[in-house]
């Protein structure tokens, strides 16, 4: 008999703790929403034993978890945390490609565009990094020229796959902005100091110029038959071209029902 | 050598046989296992994520097991005055201390490997195949906790275990912290400049034994890295041990 009564006091003890928390959550939910504290990366870099990467992934997941959470303030913290990840891990590639993908979506392109720019000073491979900024140039700055370098800079990313090299390679390519694209690689060749950039500039330049030709070969071969070639083999075949002309980032071509020549998807 | 291998296996058996390395050890691969979990919620980071915590976490349970059995290794032997048992027969104080440092030095030295026998697998598990650029990481580890042993059993010789652990604790997190103390003093005068070289270069500097942050983005490191941070352990260890014998001995044991 008494272990039943010892019993139900611990039940009773038991839900007073389960009410208690219950209570305690409620009021907290409907306290004032606080933004969360993002702590200065170089006093962690001070205390965390060296231990950079794991306490860079720590706030990694934090910055997920944050931006997992309604926010109707726009998600002010958000730099904060991916600067603190990229601050704490220089080379982790990820907080960039995220922040340049997702901050100008919550009106913060300045920021993201900022993380860009330091992913670059640091070095880091990923792709996606200078592929989303190319996007967020192209359509929120409408600064043409920084997204053809930004696309570029992708494609050039040993890690980049095959159709981010191929879509940074058509882009521009449309007959009607192409003189514009091969125009703004000219002025990049003509004002970089920069050997690299240079040297990407003129393999863009013979690139677009080759656009051109291929064009008008296809209008000839479009005299001669009736119909536009379906790739650049077919010029060959049709006795238009002598050979299949190099590509200086060594794409193949097809043409389209305009006869327009597009890199091999 | 005979004397010293004996005081070493005791010391091994009696510090793999300590129930708070157990509880310790338990958690540590609680903690490794987890890193599943946070690998998991990373968007797509997830091998990356699980390195970096897993060899956060093996150092840093290296660390906790070092503290808890390292700074009452040789107090013991004072509090249960079985020191002076060991030290009426033919044995020298360092032939003691250096019996004591390997055979705890092997007792760490096997948690670790075990602890970095699970985080290999589960770094496989995740999809990150033969992490063997983290046994590059694991091997300056081994080199960091031996000097870190003899800071404990310098302190162990003169302090309770609570005040041992305090101060090797600070002594790591100097020892983390002196590339900083360099940093700071680069726009100051001549002689804060000395003082903080003086500070530099005499107390332990720790942080190069970590290539952690490097290795799990696969920068391989370079011979030096490795070569300079063994001999600095090895040198460091014997001027702490020679300090520890220097101390027992002040103590008329």
């Amino acid at each position: 008999m008494k272990q039943i009564y010892l019993s139900l006091v611990v039940a009773f003890l038991f839900l007073g703790i389960v009410s208690t928390q219950y209570l305690s959550d409620q009021q907290r939910a409907k306290a004032d929403y606080v933004e969360p504290m993002v702590l200065r990366p170089d006093l962690v870099k001070a205390v965390d034993l060296g231990l950079h990467n794991a306490a860079a992934d720590l706030m990694w997941l934090g910055a997920i978890q944050y931006f997992g959470g309604r926010n109707d303030n726009g998600y002010p913290k958000m730099v904060d945390y991916l600067n603190f990840s990229s601050d704490l891990d220089p080379k982790f590639s990820y907080p960039y490609a995220f922040g340049s993908l997702v901050l100008p979506t919550i009106g913060q392109t300045n920021q993201g565009l900022a993380l860009v720019d330091k992913a670059i000073k640091n070095k880091v491979d990923d792709w996606r990094v200078s592929y989303y900024a190319a996007t967020t140039y192209l359509f929120e700055k409408n600064d043409k020229e920084m997204a053809l370098k930004m696309f570029d800079l992708a494609a050039s990313t040993p890690s980049a796959p095959d159709n981010i090299k191929r879509i940074a390679a058509n882009f521009g390519s449309n007959k009607d902005k192409r003189s514009q694209t091969l125009d703004i690689w000219k002025g990049i060749y003509d004002n970089t100091k920069d050997e690299v950039i240079k040297e990407r500039a003129k393999k863009y330049i013979i690139h677009f110029q080759l656009l051109d030709f291929l064009s008008l070969a296809a209008d000839e071969y479009k005299k001669k038959y009736g119909k536009y070639p379906a790739n650049e083999d077919e010029l060959v075949t049709g006795k238009i071209l002598k050979a299949t002309p190099e590509d200086p980032f060594g794409f193949h071509y097809d043409f389209n029902e305009e006869g327009q020549p597009k890199a091999r998807l | 050598m005979k004397n010293i291998l004996t005081i070493a296996k005791n010391t091994f058996k009696e510090t793999i046989r300590d129930k708070i390395l157990y509880g310790i050890f338990a958690f540590a691969l609680l903690f490794l296992l987890s890193t599943i979990f946070f690998g998991s919620i990373s968007l797509g980071e997830d091998v990356k994520v699980v390195k970096d915590f897993g060899l956060a976490g093996i150092y840093a349970f290296s660390i906790i097991i070092t503290v808890f059995l390292g700074t009452s290794l040789i107090y013991k032997e004072i509090e249960k005055r079985t020191l002076y048992v060991i030290l009426s027969k033919p044995v020298t104080i360092i032939q003691f201390l250096l019996g004591k440092f390997f055979g705890l030095f092997a007792s760490v030295s096997l948690n670790i490997l075990l602890m970095t026998i699970v985080h290999l697998a589960v770094v496989y598990f995740k999809g990150g195949g033969f992490d063997y650029l983290s046994l590059w990481s694991i091997l300056l580890l081994i080199f960091e906790i031996a000097l870190f042993i003899s800071i404990a059993i310098l302190f162990s010789t003169f302090s309770t275990p609570l005040a041992g652990a305090i101060y090797s604790i600070i002594l790591l997190y100097i020892g983390h912290s002196l590339g900083l103390l360099l940093d700071y003093v680069k726009n100051s005068g001549a002689l804060a400049k000395f003082f903080a070289n003086v500070v530099y270069y005499i107390l332990p500097n720790l942080e190069k034994f970590n290539i952690r942050n490097s290795v799990v983005h696969g920068i391989h490191p370079t011979g030096s890295d490795i070569i300079y941070p063994i001999l600095y352990s090895s040198l460091y260890s014997i001027i702490l041990l020679w300090l520890a014998a220097t101390s027992l001995k002040k103590q008329e044991i």
